[in-house]
């Protein structure tokens, strides 16, 4: 069994009120038990000191909501930013098929055409509502000053603007599913060739890209929800 | 009151020299004369906000007993705002004082 030692006790405790960042959790559970050793050690040294200088860094709770504001916040930036960036590679992407469609004077058969005529719209109003609502959600991120502290307004704040990342997320995979389709069935209706591999790397980055998204903005829900726990 | 001029406390501390989060606590507490005792780990959420807005800088050390510390250092942006934040506080204390003086002047007339 290990020796009582609320320096190592109260770390815990702070380790989970800061488990909504873990990078961030571990680099202030090295700054705090620095800092509550060295004033342990300069009180005295015994268990007492230790006590004490645990009561007086405060809360670990409450400590965690100071941090949380800052930290979500840049975090949603990330993601802001992150969004807008994925829009940007997967635009490049459908660019970079459709000139090689036409460099290799890939026309479409005749059965898609009237399937096309119908998808296309759809991908492209998906796709440009998509680059809408990503940046609305960069700008009304970027316009969000973080408070001192955590409050149950500001967690809102931080919510509606990842809300609006997943909307364009959202659209997003409505635009690459569209392209998905489109793709596989010229692919089908082609002769098997080289020229299919160009194709079929852009539709898979395509769909890494929209993966990519769709994770970030699940973590960015669970981590904003593990914070307004605090609250 | 204290805590919404946390930022500015923690860059004046910081002004003479770069220090870990500890010594600043000690510094702000020197200089204060006692009379900002803040609950020690405030500071450091101030410290990493600070950071992030570009105002300090920060680095990885080693204490004489081994542990691994922060030391935070002003950047030159964390330079200017402390010294807008200074001529704001100068302003402000220049026109409370002028204020007391005008009520401390008015309240010994109404003495007479």
């Amino acid at each position: 069994m290990r020796p009582p030692d609320p320096i190592a006790d109260y770390l815990d405790a702070l380790a989970r009120a800061l488990a909504f960042d873990p990078a961030l959790a571990r680099r202030v559970a090295k700054e705090a038990e620095d800092h509550l050793r060295e004033a342990a050690q300069t009180d005295g040294g015994d268990a007492d000191a230790a006590r004490r200088a645990v009561a007086a860094f405060g809360d670990p709770r409450a400590l965690a909501r100071q941090y949380a504001a800052a930290a979500l916040t840049a975090r949603t930036r990330r993601l802001g930013a992150g969004t807008v960036m994925a829009l940007a590679g997967i635009f490049l992407a459908m660019e970079g098929r459709v000139a090689w469609y036409g460099l290799m004077q890939w026309g479409l058969a005749d059965e898609l055409k009237a399937m096309s005529a119908i998808a296309l719209p759809l991908d492209r109003y998906a796709f440009l509502l998509a680059l809408a609502l990503a940046i609305v959600g960069c700008v009304y991120i970027g316009s969000r000053r973080a408070p001192p502290e955590l409050h149950q307004g500001y967690g809102q704040e931080l919510h509606r603007a990842v809300v609006l990342c997943a909307a364009a997320a959202g659209a997003l995979i409505v635009a690459v599913t569209t392209e998905a389709v489109l793709t596989i069935l010229r692919l089908l209706a082609a002769e098997p060739s080289a020229a299919a591999l160009v194709p079929a790397a852009t539709m898979v980055v395509e769909a890494a890209g929209a993966g990519a998204l769709v994770w970030s903005i699940r973590t960015a829900f669970r981590r904003a929800m593990q914070a307004t726990a605090l609250l | 009151m204290l805590k919404g001029h946390l930022d500015m406390i923690v860059l004046a501390a910081l002004a003479g020299a770069p220090a870990h989060g500890y010594a600043v606590i000690q510094e702000i507490r020197r200089r204060s004369g006692g009379a900002f005792d803040l609950p020690e780990g405030t500071v450091y959420p101030a410290l990493h906000r600070l950071e992030q807005q570009g105002l300090l800088a920060s680095r990885w050390t080693r204490s004489e007993s081994g542990r691994e510390r922060r030391v935070y250092a002003l950047t030159r942006s964390g330079r200017r705002a402390l010294a807008d934040h200074h001529a704001v506080w100068q302003r402000f204390a220049a026109a409370i004082g002028g204020l007391f003086a005008e009520t401390a002047h008015a309240a010994a007339g109404s003495h007479r």
